[in-house]
């Protein structure tokens, strides 16, 4: 065989192993090996716990097929039903190992209680009067059969942790949820396993099994916060909760940061499968061609951000909307000649008065009048709130706010030449 | 310092420009003696339209002085002493939005709405260039601010793909005029000892390539030669309509040195 080859080989292993069903299906093939191992050994030694533990890991190779079952089913394409796919089905598999998890780790820690008090008869027999406590089991081992069990023990932990690693990293590189949860499930009984390797060395060197219940109690800790961080995973995404206060905060500051964005509306994030969704108004005064370019800035911050904060795809939801135009009505007397306009000083100075739709602070349409013969009447008619002269008197006309013009420019006071 | 000159009009976009102008100002602040210009028509024959016998065409050339200049000191916060009106605009950099559209004679900025330079965080300053020289007076406008803010530089080139070249790298595609034309940008900021960096890349449409680039890097300001053999479909008209970033648009024939 060439180097080349070899070489070839090699990569398609590795490309073979870095796929989650190739994964599962190793995840399958360990938990057969250890469930037909300890029901072997455990039945060949009477040990109730080896047994049990071999039945639990018959028990996981059922979970792992239908984790197979859910990646399949969360790869298939979208259609018109499910425009998101049908990625969150993975979640129901965080809910569920979640609450397997801490359902376990209530029974280790209670099994663990249960060894710390059977070294003190009296506490027993007084918790045993009013709580249901479980048996006490204590572990049987003969020296002859140490080297298996050790053997046996010691090979489960490492595979247990060997599998787990690989099976989280593939399920975030995929984007799996129900692979990085099974992994962290298969870390668990790594844990739960290495506690009982515990217990066996405690017995064989120091005569001192009790070593591995309050070890237990730690462990069962342990997992309880997995199963937790498992079940809150899957709840919150099933239920579209936010993807979390830091992380909208962190898109706002970023988004406020981008060129032509006067403020945010609405903000709405939430997850589906490892895509992150987030919809959001986006407040600016631009008009459409520059909005163009406005929102191709934001939605490359936004997936930047979202990439690097861990979410394998983004979609972006974004509106525009103007600020409140605050509209309200003014008018300037001007004097009007040929097509020439001037504001001017005064009332009796004005042959024509013109009325102004203010919007967002800018003059948007405006219409010249004669000037009326009662002007604070017509002014009032037109809902005028700001009466503009360049020598404005206060108080001139009744119920509309005189004010002196800065200049007397009508260019420089937004009046274009098309007023007219 | 360069000398900073806003246009005086009494919109939403006029008021921005003056804000802006006047934070560019602190900014680029050498010394108490460096003022905001303001540059206002005076409008001598409007005036004496509307003087009459008790308001001479002077009083109200005076009354519009004090009344815009006391507008601008109350919006920027500027002592009235720091405040220059002038009716002069042809040198220095003009800040207006109107401005920009209709006077490819001047150096215009066009602050594109935003009230300040980098009121939204530090970013860089992005000069585009071509195979002409008309880049590099807009070069040496940039790396001046850049350096007396502290900015990189950052110089955007989008070439057409030359289809003899099998690479897929953009550079790969340049001509060899606009090869020239980087490697003095380089020299430029080198001596100028200013961050820079070059991004090349082969755009469908070379003003969105230049507004996406500046978006994609958080850029502050453009920094945009005019060129004076361009007839129909000017670069720098194209990026100014639709630009959220403000575009310092500089003449064909702008006085700086090289």
């Amino acid at each position: 065989m060439t180097e080349s080859n070899s070489k070839s080989l090699v990569s398609k292993f590795k490309a073979l192993l870095s796929s989650p069903f190739a994964t599962m299906w190793l995840v399958v093939a360990m938990y057969a090996v250890k469930a037909v191992l300890k029901i072997g050994l455990g039945h060949e030694i009477n040990s109730p716990m080896i047994t049990g533990d071999g039945f639990h890991n018959f028990a996981d190779i059922l979970e792992a097929l239908a984790v197979l079952l859910v990646i399949w089913v969360s790869r298939r394409p979208t259609s018109d039903d499910y425009p998101f796919g049908k990625k969150n089905i993975e979640f129901f598999t965080s809910l569920a190992i979640g609450s397997a998890l801490l359902v376990m780790s209530f029974n280790f820690a209670l099994q663990s209680l249960v060894g710390i008090i059977s070294y003190f008869p009296a506490f027993d027999s007084a918790f045993r009067h009013f709580l249901p406590l479980p048996i006490y089991h204590p572990l049987v081992m003969g020296s002859g059969t140490f080297g298996s069990v050790f053997a046996l023990t010691l090979g489960s932990v490492l595979l247990s942790f060997a599998v787990s690693r690989h099976q989280i990293k593939v399920g975030k590189k995929s984007g799996h949820a129900s692979l990085v949860a099974d992994g962290e499930e298969t870390a668990s009984d790594g844990r739960i396993e290495l506690i009982t390797l515990l217990g066996v060395l405690g017995e064989y060197f120091f005569h001192a099994p009790w070593l591995e219940y309050p070890l237990g109690l730690l462990v069962a800790a342990v997992i309880a916060r997995t199963g937790w961080e498992l079940f809150m995973g899957g709840f919150q995404v099933l239920l579209q909760h936010s993807i979390g206060a830091a992380h909208e905060n962190e898109m706002k500051r970023r988004c406020l940061a981008t060129v032509g964005v006067d403020d945010l509306g609405s903000f709405k994030t939430f997850q589906i499968g490892s895509t992150a969704v987030c919809m959001l108004t986006v407040i600016t005064e631009h008009n459409t061609s520059t909005i163009a370019q406005i929102k191709y800035g934001l939605e490359h911050v936004l997936k930047s951000y979202l990439l690097e904060a861990g979410f394998k795809d983004c979609e972006l939801h974004l509106k525009f909307q103007k600020p409140e135009p605050q509209r309200h009505r003014v008018a300037f007397g001007v004097i009007a000649r040929d097509n020439h306009l001037v504001i001017a000083a005064t009332i009796d100075q004005s042959s024509h008065i013109i009325i102004c739709d203010v919007e967002h602070g800018d003059i948007v349409r405006s219409k010249q009048e004669p000037k009326p013969a009662n002007l604070s009447e017509f002014l009032k008619q037109k809902r005028v709130t700001q009466f503009y002269l360049f020598q404005a008197q206060a108080g001139s006309q009744a119920g509309v706010q005189s004010v002196p013009a800065t200049s007397f420019q009508p260019s420089i006071l937004g009046l274009n030449n098309k007023t007219k | 310092m360069v000398k900073i000159t806003c246009a005086f009009r009494r919109t939403i976009e006029g008021r921005l420009a003056i804000s802006f102008g006047a934070d560019l100002l602190k900014l680029l602040s050498e010394g108490p003696n460096d003022s905001l210009y303001i540059f206002l028509n005076q409008g001598s024959s409007e005036a004496a339209e509307i003087s009459s016998d008790s308001l001479s065409t002077a009083q109200i050339l005076t009354e519009q002085y004090n009344r815009v200049l006391a507008e601008v000191a109350q919006q920027t916060g500027l002592p009235s002493s720091k405040i220059i009106l002038t009716d002069q605009d042809n040198d220095g950099i003009l800040i207006d939005h109107a401005s920009a559209f209709e006077r490819a004679d001047l150096d215009v900025l066009y602050p594109s709405r935003e009230k300040s330079l980098l009121a939204r965080g530090s970013g860089p300053l992005l000069v585009p260039f071509g195979d002409s020289l008309s880049a590099l007076p807009a070069a040496n406008i940039a790396i001046m601010l850049a350096k007396k803010l502290a900015l990189p530089v950052v110089f955007y080139h989008t070439t057409w793909i030359d289809e003899s070249q099998p690479s897929t790298k953009a550079e790969d595609h340049m001509c060899n005029g606009a090869r020239q034309v980087a490697a003095l940008l380089k020299a430029t900021a080198d001596v100028a000892a200013v961050q820079y960096n070059f991004v090349v890349e082969t755009a469908d449409d070379v003003a969105e390539g230049i507004l996406q680039c500046s978006l994609r890097q958080s850029v502050r300001l453009i920094v945009m030669p005019r060129s004076a053999k361009t007839t129909i479909g000017c670069y720098v008209n194209q990026a100014l309509a639709k630009t959220p970033v403000p575009l310092l648009a500089v003449a064909s024939k702008s006085g700086r040195p090289l």
